[in-house]
């Protein structure tokens, strides 16, 4: 099956249109993809605070940001030909520790049922904006070819 | 299908759900765990203090959920390990290769600002294969 590639886009033009960051922390012209189907692996970019049009919501809030990412994460699975029930593993990034407090209940809402691995830790981020990131391992049921 | 084993619950970092997570799930010939650290399977917190005890407590759930599923040690192909301190390498990989003895496997080491709790000192990720 070939690779296919969803939602590819130039991260360098967005976030410099945007006045993200200083110049030095800015990738230059990066063809990167949101989402790749591989065989029956679903594979994700790190998603965040930004939507799918380069656009950061909610700068100084973490949690809207977790709810943000979230929902983001669950289109581009679906997008993939996945499903929710597909993840097996799930690794959370945060800026501060005490975002484990106020973004967890709502990691935990929304994953309620699926049941993944889980792996966190507390790290700097690409922007200083950017206050947490989510990765998924997605491996889909069927093969495109089946559905 | 993916399978899921050894849920744990949210309530560990602030969450509610009581059987939020799974320390295993398998999806065809690939194994996911979930990070390892001085919690046991059965959620008691080992090692307070102690990066090397925290860290065979780790790698002791590792081997436990793979000999639960009748998985060697061989199954394991890489580990991201990571310490909140460069100083606590030398005891946390210490454990690691007394309980991982048998094997070998790609590792990646990195040192981070924190872990989602203070105690926990150390934390490793690892991914595994079913050899066929």
């Amino acid at each position: 099956m070939k690779t296919k590639h969803y939602r590819e886009y130039l991260a360098g033009n967005w976030w410099k249109q945007k006045n993200l960051g200083n110049d030095h922390t800015l990738i230059q012209n990066n063809h990167l993809c949101m989402a790749l189907r591989s065989n029956n692996n679903i594979i994700l970019r790190g998603q965040t605070g930004f939507d799918f049009e380069g656009v950061m919501h909610d700068v100084g809030d973490e949690a809207a940001q977790t709810k943000m990412a979230c929902k983001c994460l669950k289109q581009l699975i679906e997008e993939a030909g996945g499903t929710m029930e597909d993840i097996t593993k799930i690794t959370l990034y945060f800026s501060e520790r005490d975002f484990v407090d106020t973004c967890m209940p709502i990691v935990d809402e929304f994953f309620k049922g699926i049941k993944p691995c889980f792996s966190l830790m507390i790290t700097k981020l690409a922007l200083p904006d950017v206050w947490m990131e989510i990765d998924a391992d997605v491996v889909a049921d069927t093969m495109e070819e089946d559905q | 299908m993916i399978e899921k084993f050894n849920s744990f619950g949210a309530d560990r970092f602030g969450g509610k759900t009581k059987d939020a997570f799974s320390s295993l799930t398998i999806a065809g010939d690939k194994l996911y765990l979930s990070a390892m650290n001085g919690f046991d399977l059965e959620g008691t917190f080992h090692g307070e203090g102690d990066p090397g005890v925290q860290a065979d407590q780790a790698c002791k759930n590792i081997l436990k959920l793979l000999e639960e599923n009748r998985l060697p040690i061989t199954s394991l192909c890489r580990m991201r390990v990571y310490v909140v301190n460069r100083e606590y390498r030398a005891a946390v990989y210490g454990a690691i290769a007394e309980n991982f003895s048998g094997t070998s496997v790609c590792s990646t080491g990195l040192t981070v600002n924190a872990l989602p709790l203070s105690k926990m000192l150390m934390q490793i990720d690892v991914e595994a294969h079913i050899e066929k």
